[in-house]
């Protein structure tokens, strides 16, 4: 069984992937990290516009209470309930405003001090006018509770799908190598010398000279996991190197790795470790079905 | 001539024994027909559903509620019309929030926090009125068009999200509209081109395969490097369009002749850019949408030959040929839109309405800039497929010309 | 007009030297002999001549003009080794395919094949064929084409007795019809058999021979390439 995965080794090395690989995971990492940067910078435009967006609605209703409380023809009444509408509305725009420049001056402390604000203002204006006017309240609550814990811990705001801060970056490189696409595009490549072999006249070779069969099927199935691993290892080295040099926050501060993933509760080191697991996991078996597969099947257009 | 056709003719053999592509095909054109009986049946479960919701809100004979209820089972026609009515008293009242009138609909403004859908009601009112104008019928059962990347969804809680999704949805159960919603889906495409590259990446590269014994055989049959580089890419070109095209084009037809073509001139949502003054919402002709995307990703699919061919001379192994195309492919769907770079062209649908230039703030992302520019890439591998192929030729000059200027002087 | 002539022919590969200034020439039509040990240079050389690689110096003619793609062509069939044959085609397949673009009709498939007694298995799949099978494929492939210089090698690999008698008539007949083949092999005792107007490749260049009758291979190629006793 040694001397058989030696042979292996030497295949594997031979056939260029000692090299391959590592340059495959280089450009991958290279790739996914270029479009975190896009995507950061997309979504912290994306953040103005909301900003913006909420601003538009805002002066609409305030260019309206505006005109009430302005207006001859209308009574008492409904100018003083104008004006203390509006006397709540204004408060919204503030934050709103010192929301855009926490993002203008990157800074996430102050962003999310502003978001809170506007929120609670925001509930309480709709409290006072008793309807949901402008926002969905429970939205509202989650993301201030969110914010205020962020606050306090000092954690850094980022986008849960791009960020090129290391931590985050891994999470999402490797939580995409744990996709059951991914994997199978992962599986067939580590496979090639096997396929190639299997179909050409070095199946012949290895039929004659390795008895049984299984040992060849198993030493390939330990070194295409071997590599495998050495590819997570390598991408996410590269990722973490790349995060620490060219990394940047989305707006101010970093994100350590026992911070909360949003969404999931869980920090964001057990979540890359159960990603990583994951990986394996569908690797490990995926590999293991394609050798079973393609030996029956040379088996079966040998026969045919 | 004859010799041209000689060569294609032992091409189409080899691909015969290799693959049998027009079962592929005829594969691909059933799952795809498939799935507009799925399209079919979702609509008539989402009908009866909807009915019986209906009536449980409003039991009373009397109720306000009952005119939707009483369009919806009277024709298809009245229940068109209730819609464009509803949506019209809702964008009136814009600025003071939408809220729920007794009597006008069920799965539009329930639970949802007033104001929130406004630029959807905005946009589906736009549509309407260009749709009566032009006396095109809507989709059944009409539904507020929801475009997530202009914002429309920013206000709602993940709940009422989704909410709104499920019950705002579009049933494109007439051909062309089933092309439109084919062709929406960066999968699909991913798909069909996946499988196009699975049936043609490998044959070029297995002809160079073993120090190019075939390739060198097909030089001796009077069959040039060139010539043979040229067939392949008509090869590969071919299977990728039987593959990809045909099935498209055949489920089509074929749901156009059972079920109706459709109406060209079917709105779809687009930013447009008319006057260079920033882009803003509009409408574009369905057929113009279609042709369109047709012919990005027929440019595409050009594009992935191309690619094919420069991975067979480099690599020179048939399967990691076809899993770096299929790797290009696959990237493809987690490219945020860059301009510039193709991978993100394969968003056929964010590219084509100009999703993806508003998204980017980019006007290298419309429609006929990305055209010009995967033409230019296009050519770009073209002149590097010419180079890889004159290498050796190069190559050869070159030490040539150096042993000669080495010899010379010895010889004086 | 002489029929192959090869002028001051250097040629190597990135790592080794093959030929250097190696002569060679034909003028008379028959069969000639390559022959040199395994991994010397004579399916490099056959490579060249027909224009499939291109030397660093030197100069190679056929039939009076440069050996260009069109002159080899019109003058050279190339047996090659069996990798260039397609394993899910049939051997038929095959020679339809050179028969058509050397337009030949396919009428004349039938008599090669009767010849060189594959008729039985001319339809089944290459895959299913033995290394005998594929040789003799490979061989009719070269005959139908009809062209007046044969380039075959190792033509005599992997041939059973009876097989070998088989492809020694159609030698013959080739060269009674005043054809003219230059067949590689690295076993000369095979090889003269067949003739004994032989090239030897003897330090990267090429070595013309006529063996005595009374000569025999293992003597000349002793001499030539040494024995390795150790
Ligand atoms: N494509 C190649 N690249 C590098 N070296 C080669 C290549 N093909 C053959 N060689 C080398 O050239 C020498 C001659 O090979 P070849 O002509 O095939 O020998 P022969 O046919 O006499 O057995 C061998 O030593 C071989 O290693
Ligand atoms: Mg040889």
């Amino acid at each position: 069984m040694r001397t058989l995965i030696g042979f292996e080794w030497r295949r594997l090395h031979r056939s260029g992937f000692a090299w391959g690989l590592p340059v495959l995971a280089i450009v991958l990492v290279g790739l996914f990290f270029w479009f975190s940067q896009v995507g950061v910078d997309q979504y912290r435009q994306e953040l103005l516009n909301h900003i913006q967006s909420n601003d538009e609605i805002l002066s609409q209703l305030i260019g309206g209470y505006r005109q009430t409380i302005a207006d001859d023809l209308e009574t008492a009444d409904r100018k003083a309930e104008a004006k203390k509408d509006m006397a709540l509305a204004v408060p919204i725009g503030d934050a709103l405003d010192a929301q855009q420049q926490a993002v203008e001056d990157r800074s996430t402390p102050r962003y999310l001090r502003a978001v809170i604000a506007a929120n609670t203002r925001t509930i309480a204006f709709d409290n006072a006018l008793h309807r949901v006017l402008l926002q969905d309240h429970h939205t509202l609550t989650a993301q201030t509770k969110l914010y205020q814990t962020m606050l306090a811990r000092g954690w850094a705001l980022e986008d849960t799908h791009y960020t090129t801060q290391p931590v985050g970056f891994l999470v999402s490189w490797q939580s995409w190598l744990a996709q059951p696409l991914a994997v199978l595009l992962g599986v067939a490549l580590l496979s090639t010398t096997w396929v190639t072999a299997l179909f050409t006249n070095n199946a012949d070779l290895m039929a004659t000279t390795v008895q049984p069969w299984r040992r060849w099927a198993l030493a390939n199935w330990f070194w295409a996991v071997l590599s495998w691993l050495a590819f997570l290892t390598l991408s996410n080295a590269a990722g973490w190197l790349a995060g620490q040099w060219l990394g940047t926050p989305l707006l101010s501060g970093t994100t350590p790795w026992h911070a909360i993933v949003p969404g999931t509760g869980q920090s964001y080191w057990i979540v890359w470790v159960q990603e990583i697991g994951i990986s394996l996991l569908w690797f490990i078996p995926m590999y293991g079905i394609l050798l079973l597969v393609t030996t029956y099947a040379e088996k079966w257009g040998r026969q045919r | 001539m004859r010799k041209i056709m000689t060569f294609i003719r032992f091409e189409f053999l080899k691909r015969r024994r290799v693959w049998p592509v027009g079962i592929v095909a005829l594969l691909i054109t059933i799952s795809l027909a498939v799935g507009f009986g799925v399209q079919k049946h979702n609509q008539s479960v989402f009908v009866q559903d909807y009915s019986t919701q209906l009536k449980k809100r409003y039991p009373n004979e009397n109720s306000l509620g009952r005119s939707e209820l009483t369009s919806f089972q009277k024709s298809e026609a009245a229940y068109h019309d209730w819609f464009f009515k509803s949506v019209a008293v809702n964008v009136v009242l814009n600025g003071q929030g939408t809220r729920e009138i007794p009597g006008f609909g069920v799965r539009l403004y329930a639970r949802t926090a007033s104001g929130a859908l406004s630029d959807a009601f905005a946009r589906t009112y736009d549509q309407y009125r260009y749709m009566r104008q032009k006396n095109i019928t809507p989709m059944f059962p009409d539904s507020l068009v929801i475009v997530p990347v202009a914002g429309d969804l920013d206000k709602l809680s993940d709940t009422d999200k989704q909410w709104v999704m499920r019950n705002n949805p579009h049933f494109y159960v007439q051909a062309l509209p089933f092309l439109w919603s084919l062709l929406q889906s960066n999968g699909v495409v991913a798909l069909l081109l996946a499988f196009g590259v699975l049936l043609s990446g490998g044959q070029l590269a297995k002809e160079l395969a073993h120090k190019r014994a075939h390739s060198h055989w097909l030089t001796l049959q009077d069959e040039p490097f060139p010539a043979q580089v040229g067939i392949q890419f008509g090869m590969m070109l071919t299977t990728m369009i039987q593959v990809v095209f045909v099935p498209l084009l055949a489920v089509t037809l074929g749901i156009g002749l059972l079920f109706g073509f459709g109406d060209g001139r079917y709105p779809v949502f687009s930013y447009q850019n008319p006057d260079g003054f920033g882009s803003k919402e509009a409408i574009m002709p369905l057929s113009q949408y279609l042709t369109n995307t047709l012919s990005l990703l027929f440019l595409l699919t050009v594009f992935l030959t191309l690619v094919m061919i420069i991975l067979s001379m480099l690599l020179r192994n048939g399967w990691l040929t076809i899993l770096g195309t299929i790797l290009v492919v696959g990237l493809s769907l987690i490219t945020p839109p860059i301009p510039g770079l193709p991978l993100t062209y394969f968003h056929l649908n964010d590219i084509v309405t100009g999703i993806a230039q508003e998204q980017a703030g980019s006007d290298a992302l419309q429609a006929p800039a990305v055209f010009i520019n995967l033409g230019w890439w296009c050519v770009g591998l073209l002149l590097l497929i010419i180079l890889i192929t004159e290498w050796r030729r190069i190559v050869h000059r070159l030490q040539r010309i150096h042993l000669a200027s080495q010899k010379s002087p010895a010889s004086l | 007009m002489d029929i192959l002539t090869i002028d001051d022919l250097s040629f190597g590969w990135r790592k080794q030297p093959v030929f250097s200034h190696a002569f060679l020439k034909i003028e008379q039509p028959g069969l000639y002999g390559l022959v040199a040990p395994n991994g010397s240079g004579k399916t490099t050389l056959l490579n060249l001549i027909s224009s499939l690689l291109q030397p660093q110096a030197g100069k190679i003619s056929l039939y009076g003009g440069l050996n260009t793609a069109k002159n080899v062509f019109d003058h050279v069939a190339f047996l090659q080794d069996n990798s260039v044959l397609y394993p899910y085609l049939s051997g038929r397949e095959h020679i339809n395919f050179v028969a058509d673009t050397h337009h030949i009709p396919r009428t004349a498939i039938a008599p090669i094949a009767d010849k060189l007694e594959m008729t039985s298995y001319l339809d089944k799949r290459v895959r299913h064929y033995s290394l005998g099978m594929k040789q003799r494929l490979l061989l009719a492939m070269a005959l139908v084409v009809d062209r007046p210089l044969m380039l075959l090698d190792e033509p005599l690999n992997g041939l059973d007795p009876t097989s070998l008698i088989i492809v020694r008539e159609a030698l013959n007949q080739a060269k009674a019809d005043g054809q003219t083949a230059l067949i590689s092999s690295h076993n000369l005792d095979e090889l003269m058999r067949v003739t004994r107007d032989i090239f030897f490749v003897v330090d990267h260049a090429l070595r013309f021979e006529h063996l005595a009758a009374d000569e025999t291979a293992e003597q000349r190629y002793a001499a030539l390439f040494g024995v390795h006793d150790k």
